[in-house]
């Protein structure tokens, strides 16, 4: 990374005298800014250059003073005070940008090295920096998709020469335990694998098998999961993805008729990205329990400290249950927060507010089929990555849920732990 | 044996010390003729090379220079190593008003004034400045006293004057400030602000 911090300008203008720049004060009545310019004369009486006009060259030999010298937030103040006031080129964005990446600021220096690629055909020195804020932002299809134009050096640089097929696996395993003698815990199991699909894509492919033992019958369950995610271009990710599932009942109650079927979900995400915010649009479409479900969900994801150790998120949904030719609509929220104590390990929690039944999360990666609703939930997870390519992840969740027939309550409390294999 | 080991060590401390002296004052001197030149970030980077966080100079200096191109905040990071090196010098919160005004730090300019004036009462640009802050923020109460002292040292100065005028004249105190305008015109005979006060006090 050092040679990338060796940027120079094409060519420092002349030197300019000593700049300096007093910032835009409201004018209070004629007295106060009378009062005031004497007492900033005053106090800058040794450097009355101070209210020259900013211009492009000013800027850029201010900005460049600024990042030769390391002085990333004065560069940060410095910069984004000139952008409002109407400079913007190609360097300035670049060193802005540099400045919020020397600061660990990923996704505020992702915002100004895209504006900079808008201005200028990029360089290398801005590729890497790209690439990199992409691969720490979490958006490693962009960082692939970007790849696609790098020259045979910052290939080599980047190690993206030949990226990984496979990116990561996972495997894990699980038990829900409710809390009423009807039903008998459920067991849980899936694998699952990304992969590269073509140079800029990657996809998400995933086995679950459940099983449980009801008072009326037992289930048996398998689920497959597939998503594709297409970067395009201004940070939108595009994921289609399908969720097919496959259940059976065997020792059925004689008084009841279950019959197997396979259901699907199919969903559509479409997410950007901009400065500290993530927003994400779903739409899916399924036929759960021999019905229509239609669901759009919405959702924000809000990183405060412009990096990926806090991130705080909220979505509503809306879901449409079209049963033989009626209509019922629902309203589902969502919160939840992530935080990175440590490098190496995350803890987060959500809450689920539905009331309902037949819905579906995460873009159809879960489906809820129960034919009991599904009232609350409160979801805490770890994830600690105990080596270069393994993590380790548990989740623990506790659920109220409402038996169909009878109305009675009862809920879950389950526990997941599982293995990622990153290649 | 115990004797002459004690004698290198001292030799070896005394060139060691010489050495960085003599290293300090050469970067220093090249500081100021890149200064001379304009060129600030190799006067900083001169500082930088030989920069020892203990010497209130080395910070003095990178906090005037860094305040120079415009880095205001890593300039009052340096005044403030200064301040807490040499905490009875008021140089260095001098340095420090400067980038903390740039940045609007009003709170933090206050408290170096405050401080100052603790060291050196008299002190009479502070407490004009001090004086300033505070009518701007229409504390005419706390902006009185300090433009009082200003005429009490220097009672035919027109900056004083005129401000403890205005402020008597903020706080009602219509005599006093008709005495105070009148004395302004004395200083500065067709002050147009000086007329203005008065009109307001005839109304």
């Amino acid at each position: 990374m050092d040679r990338i911090k060796t940027i120079r300008n094409f060519a420092l203008p002349s030197y300019m005298g000593i700049i300096h720049f007093i910032l835009i004060r409201k004018r209070r009545g004629i007295f106060a800014s009378c009062i005031m310019t004497l007492f900033f004369l005053m106090m800058n009486i040794n450097h009355s250059k101070a209210q020259e006009t900013v211009s492009s060259q000013v800027v850029d030999k201010i900005s460049y003073q600024l990042f030769e010298l390391g002085y990333w937030t004065d560069l940060i103040d410095y910069a984004e005070d000139a952008i409002v006031k109407g400079e913007n080129f190609y360097y300035l964005q670049i060193r802005l940008g540099i400045a919020y990446y020397e600061l660990k600021e990923y996704r505020q220096a992702l915002y100004h090295f895209e504006k900079a690629k808008t201005l200028q055909a990029p360089d290398d020195v801005l590729n890497e920096y790209l690439y990199y804020c992409y691969i720490y932002n979490n958006q490693y299809e962009q960082a692939l998709k970007l790849s696609k134009h790098f020259n045979k050096h910052l290939l080599d640089a980047t190690a993206t020469n030949h990226p990984s097929i496979i990116i990561f696996a996972n495997i894990e395993g699980g038990t829900k335990i409710p809390s009423d003698t009807f039903y008998k815990p459920m067991y849980y199991t899936q694998t699952g694998l990304t992969f590269r699909a073509g140079r800029n894509m990657t996809a998400y492919a995933a086995y679950t098998y459940i099983t449980q033992k009801n008072y009326y019958a037992t289930l048996q369950q398998q689920q497959y999961y597939l998503t594709v995610n297409i970067p395009l271009a201004h940070s939108w990710l595009l994921s289609p993805a399908v969720h097919v599932l496959s259940y059976s009942f065997s020792e059925v109650n004689p008084l009841l008729s279950l019959s197997a079927a396979s259901p699907i979900v199919a969903g559509l995400s479409a997410q950007k990205n901009y400065k500290n915010f993530k927003c994400e649009v779903r739409t899916s479409y399924s036929n759960l329990s021999n019905e229509k479900q239609y669901m759009q969900h919405i959702e924000v994801t809000h990183y405060p400290l412009s990096d990926n150790t806090i991130a705080f998120n909220s979505g509503i949904s809306f879901l449409s249950n079209d049963s033989s030719g009626k209509n019922s609509f629902h309203t589902l929220v969502n919160v939840g927060a992530k935080y990175y104590p440590l490098k190496k390990l995350s803890l987060s929690a959500s809450y689920l507010y539905a009331n309902t039944k037949n819905f579906n999360e995460q873009n159809a990666y879960l489906v809820n089929n129960s034919g009991d609703e599904t009232g609350h939930r409160i979801n805490v997870n770890f994830d600690w990555s105990f080596s270069k390519h393994m993590s380790l992840y548990g989740i623990y969740f506790s659920e109220t849920k409402t038996e169909s027939y009878t109305q009675k309550a009862y809920g879950y409390n389950a526990g997941i732990l599982g293995l990622k294999m990153i290649f | 044996m115990k004797a002459r080991f004690l004698f290198f060590l001292l030799t070896f401390l005394t060139i060691a010390t010489v050495s960085a002296q003599d290293s300090l004052r050469m970067a220093f001197s090249k500081s100021y003729t890149f200064e001379k030149a304009g060129d600030y970030t190799s006067a900083i980077k001169s500082i930088k090379q030989s920069y020892d966080e203990r010497s209130y100079e080395c910070n003095v200096r990178l906090g005037y220079l860094s305040y120079i191109i415009g880095g205001f905040k890593e300039a009052t990071n340096y005044y403030t190593r200064a301040i807490a090196l040499m905490p009875y010098a008021i140089e260095a919160r001098l340095g420090y008003v400067l980038p903390a005004s740039k940045l609007e730090k009003w709170d933090d300019v206050l408290a170096q004034y405050h401080a100052v004036l603790k060291i050196d009462p008299q002190n009479t640009s502070v407490n004009y400045k001090a004086g300033m802050i505070y009518y701007y923020r229409k504390n005419y109460a706390a902006a009185l006293p300090l433009f009082e002292r200003i005429v009490n040292l220097y009672p035919f100065d027109y900056d004083g004057m005129y401000m403890y005028a205005w402020t008597n004249l903020q706080m009602g105190k219509f005599k006093e400030a008709k005495i105070l305008f009148n004395k302004v015109l004395l200083i500065s005979p067709n002050d147009k602000s000086a007329l203005e006060g008065l009109s307001l006090i005839k109304k």
